[in-house]
């Protein structure tokens, strides 16, 4: 693949204006076995693979992908790149941008995997599934619906660059999804509970999903039996857990730090963003409780990589320092056109034919320091400290604005919290906020802290790509939170 | 030509499958040309062509079956991509659900659509007349962004029993937005295009159009929360149809999700309201005559004055509810799913400025971003208004609000409606598009303040 990556080199390097290339190789590899109701459903397997070949020339980029590999057809797709990256100078960019700097590297990297899913027995990984499934409805009258996949993504990337860079990447990542629906009229109700990491098979067992199947059946039964609507237009303390904490920080600080959609180049699409240059180090996002980081060095979460999708090397970034805003998500354009010395290594590409942007990675709510104000060891001793609120758990619906400030989630599950104690259990708990109002009204956090992944982020056009991210941290307790809103 | 290669390579695929043990198979070859140009700040951004051959393949053995998707099906690779395949139904588990392949062969509609070539320079002149256009409207306007994509496709499906299939098309959308700013305060307003052809966009008009409604949404107003007569634009409209497709698939019937269960029959929306499912219109992006699983897809009104009167089945859901398939599955990788996506909302008889004028204190609403069910049963959703909200007192558009949460459930928001006469296209539906008009509706429940 080196060979055919530096024909690409030689074929563009007297070209007028020609000043960087990158190729990369991608072999995907991707696997779902899905059961509903007990039987199979849906399973699929997909193998594709390709090149993208990103050129930048005179001020612009061009992108052409195949998957034709032959030296024939890079080639042709070299020239289809050259050809977009000197169309798109018809419209140019009034500013010249020179990318901001980044050492070249020469690297192999693979993420850890214990068990391969996809070179393992089938009929285990099929076992496993199908008793999952099966034991989500076994014996409760009104789970209805219930369906478990497992779904494993293997990506073996070549990255080579005119100007050195040489790397392999193996990122895997593999999952599970359990969900449960129950019917008692006029409730149906929904549960899911899943989990995807950089790993092997191993993701899937230790999620325990027999475990959590039990789970899942107990609960949904639970919403539509016993649990209450959570109260309307309730406004007090709200609970969540990392899960669901997670999520929050996807679309109220995760998105919105996003430097393309911070300039505008999101327009089209999700939005613009209201953390613009001016807030950059002053603005007051959230309380001195708030400190929210990416790091995709972090190994086994589902946002971890060792390299973006420029070449850039994965590193921690703070976004959000104790309360105030410091960083934004970029890749070395973006980050040239806002003068910051270096990319942040947030340039990602869904596979072969997709262009590199900036997405998401690894970005978590820090714990706080063991003694500090508002510090909990865990969850029960933050709900025995709490007289009189929500705890609301998991992902049922989202919602945000195009600058990303005002946002609405409704939970799978709810409990209302009386002088320190679970009284009982609710359904459809909603809550509403303005991000920065939300975030400066932290009166808790957890020191134990998980992060889960979402392989589900859409983000791009008019080519929309999935990106796979992960986020978490401790549980977190907020203050004056609109709730139970119905509409 | 390309139909002929399709052709071949399906066969080829499907001799493999049957070779390595599959009693029946179903393959689509679906050959692709994509021209995908993005720009911002009144530049070019991205510029992406991407070319490929692809394909799905579904085997079957007994009633053990799965899918396996693939690209760039050579003749030396076919083997192991079947392989591949095959070790996922051999082992999976049988599953009586599962409807067979058809058999015989039906007789499909023909959609004529114009097989036009495109390459990166023409698209970069058309996105170099669109921000012009916007800049001629007025000094205001500050930032131009948006897309053109084309694509050009060719798609051949085959199964073992020889029923077979052939589309092709051309299909080009472009996404225009468009900022204007006064005094450091901006407004934002949108078009979402779709047509068979680059003039079919209109790229100018359009973009003068967008400049014009950005410009006029400067300066916004606050206004408290509640319950508005609202005119939604057929961007607005277009927006919250599609919760309703989603809940006029058979899909939710069998997960206990649809807010339209139980609901055959009934009046479920305004009796102005009739809507079909156009599905030979070659206007639609996503027109199609034959579904993914090769059952004719014939135009069908499923809601005809405001009565429900169809779900969209494929065979599976069909098979399993006791009816026949209406041909509307749609195949993907992670899973298939019957949808109506080729949506027209038939016409009312009054303009847009009619409806306006027939409102004495209401809002204007441009489009609907973000939304979500809330609660999927129910038919609940939430989201947020975006791209141009405006008062309307006394017949009047009389200035600009800011944004503010919606959270209603459809049956409310449909049941007082009437559709204005001015249908538009709308790209971003499924994939596809959707014709839509202006729709007065007599309550809009706005229930918390935006920022801006």
């Amino acid at each position: 693949m080196e060979d055919l990556a530096n024909k690409v080199f030689d074929l563009l390097a007297d070209r007028p204006e020609f000043t960087l290339a990158q190729v990369r190789f991608v072999t995907h590899h991707e696997e779902m076995i899905s059961f509903r109701n007990g039987q199979p459903f849906n399973s699929g397997r997909q193998r594709v693979s390709g090149v993208g070949i990103r050129i930048r020339s005179n001020n612009a980029w061009g992108f052409a992908a195949t998957d034709d590999l032959s030296t024939g057809g890079i080639l042709k797709a070299a020239e289809a790149a050259w050809k977009t990256a000197r169309a798109s100078t018809r419209v140019p960019r009034p500013k010249k941008v020179d990318l901001v700097p980044e050492d070249v590297y020469e690297d192999k990297y693979h993420v850890r995997i214990d068990k391969d899913p996809l070179k393992m027995d089938f009929e285990e990984k099929a076992e496993l599934i199908l008793e999952t499934n099966k034991r989500t409805m076994e014996g409760s009258p009104y789970v209805k619906m219930a369906q478990t996949f497992y779904r494993c993504r293997d990506q073996l990337v070549h990255f080579y660059s005119s100007d050195g860079n040489k790397i392999e990447q193996r990122i895997m990542f593999t999952g599970i999804f359990i969900n449960g629906v129950a019917v008692a009229p006029p409730h149906s109700q929904t549960r899911i509970l899943q989990n995807f990491m950089t790993r092997g098979w191993e993701t899937v067992t230790m999620f325990e999903p027999l475990e959590k199947a039990e789970q899942v059946k107990k609960e949904v039964t639970e919403l539509v039996t016993t649990a209450e609507n959570c109260p309307k237009n309730y406004k007090g303390t709200l609970i969540l857990e990392p899960y669901q904490l997670g999520l929050t920080i996807h679309e109220s600080c995760g998105h919105p730090s996003e430097l393309d959609r911070v300039l505008g180049y999101e327009a089209d699409f999700a939005g613009t963003s209201w953390l613009t240059p001016d807030k950059l180090n002053s603005l007051k996002y959230g309380n001195e409780m708030v400190n929210i980081t990416q790091d995709p060095s972090m190994p086994d979460v589902l946002g971890h990589f060792k390299y973006d999708d420029e070449g850039v090397k994965a590193r921690p970034v703070p976004i959000i320092k104790e309360g105030i805003f410091v960083g934004y998500e970029s890749d070395r354009e973006h980050a040239a056109l806002l003068g910051l010395p270096r990319s942040s290594g947030n340039s990602r590409a869904e596979n072969y034919n997709h262009v590199p942007i900036i997405r998401m990675n690894n970005l978590y709510l820090e714990a706080p320091k063991p003694g500090s104000d508002g510090a909990y060891k865990n969850i029960e001793e933050m709900i025995e400290d709490t007289k009189d609120g929500i705890y609301a758990l998991n992902w049922k619906s989202h919602s945000i604005d195009d600058k990303r400030l005002n946002f609405q989630f409704n939970t799978q599950i709810g409990y209302r919290i009386e002088n320190g104690e679970i009284t009982k259990t609710l359904r459809d708990v909603t809550y509403q906020a303005i991000t920065p109002e939300f975030w400066g009204a932290v009166s808790g956090l957890t020191l134990k802290t998980e992060i889960y992944g979402l392989p589900y982020c859409g983000k791009g056009s008019p080519v929309m790509q999935v990106g796979i991210v992960s986020h978490g941290g401790p549980w977190g307790r907020f203050e004056n939170v609109n709730m139970g809103i119905t509409g | 030509m390309e139909r002929e290669r399709l052709e071949e390579l399906a066969n080829i695929i499907l001799r493999a499958a049957k070779s390595q043990g599959a009693e029946h198979a179903q393959v689509t070859v679906n050959s692709i040309v994509e021209i995908g140009t993005r720009f911002g700040e009144n530049h070019i951004t991205q510029n992406v062509y991407d070319i490929k051959t692809e394909f799905t393949l579904k085997t079957q053995i007994g009633q053990k079956v799965s899918t396996y998707s693939g690209n760039n099906p050579r003749p030396e690779s076919i083997e192991d991509h079947i392989k591949d395949a095959l070790v996922l139904t051999k082992f999976s588990g049988e599953d009586p659900d599962f409807p067979g392949f058809l058999e015989e062969q039906p007789k499909y509609a023909n959609i004529d659509v114009p097989m036009i070539e495109l390459d990166p320079e023409k698209i970069a002149d058309a996105i170099h007349l669109t921000v012009e256009s916007a800049r001629s409207v007025d000094s205001k306007v500050t930032a131009v962004a948006g897309n053109i994509r084309y694509v050009k496709g060719f798609s051949y499906t085959q199964n073992s029993y020889d029923v077979a299939g052939f589309s092709k098309g051309v299909s080009l959308t472009s996404v225009i937005n468009i900022a204007a700013t006064q005094n450091e305060g901006e407004s934002r307003s949108i078009a979402r295009l779709a047509a068979r052809t680059i003039d079919g966009l209109d790229l100018a008009k359009q973009s003068e159009l967008v400049a014009q409604r950005a410009v006029q949404g400067l300066n916004q107003q606050e206004m408290d929360i509640g319950s508005y007569a609202a005119v939604l634009s057929p961007l607005a409209v277009s927006a919250l149809w599609g919760f309703v497709v989603m809940g006029a698939s058979s899909e939710g019937l069998i997960t206990h999700t649809s807010f339209l269960k139980d609901k055959l029959g009934e009046q479920i929306f305004d009796g102005r309201i009739t809507v079909k499912d156009d599905s030979l219109n070659p206007a639609h992006l996503a027109a199609r005559a034959f579904d993914s699983e090769l059952v004719p897809t014939m135009p069908l009104a499923y809601i005809e004055e405001g009565v429900l009167k169809e779900f969209a089945y494929n065979r599976r859901n069909a098979k399993k509810l006791g009816v026949e398939s209406n041909g509307r599955n749609a195949q993907g990788f992670q899973g298939e799913m019957p949808l109506f996506i080729s949506n027209t909302i038939l016409p009312g008889t009054k303009s847009e400025e009619d409806l306006i004028a027939s409102v004495d204190d209401g809002i204007y609403i441009t489009n609907l971003f973000y939304n979500n069910f809330v609660n999927p049963p129910q038919g609940i959703c939430t989201g947020l208004t975006r791209d141009g909200l405006f008062r309307i007192k006394n017949g009047e558009i009389v200035y600009s609000l800011k944004n503010f949460r919606w959270t209603d459930s459809l049956t409310s928001i449909f049941k007082n409606a009437e559709p204005a006469n001015n249908s538009v296209q709308v790209a971003g539906f499924f994939g596809g598009s959707s014709i839509t008009p202006s729709m007065l509706v007599d309550r809009f429940n706005l229930t918390s303040k935006g920022k801006h």
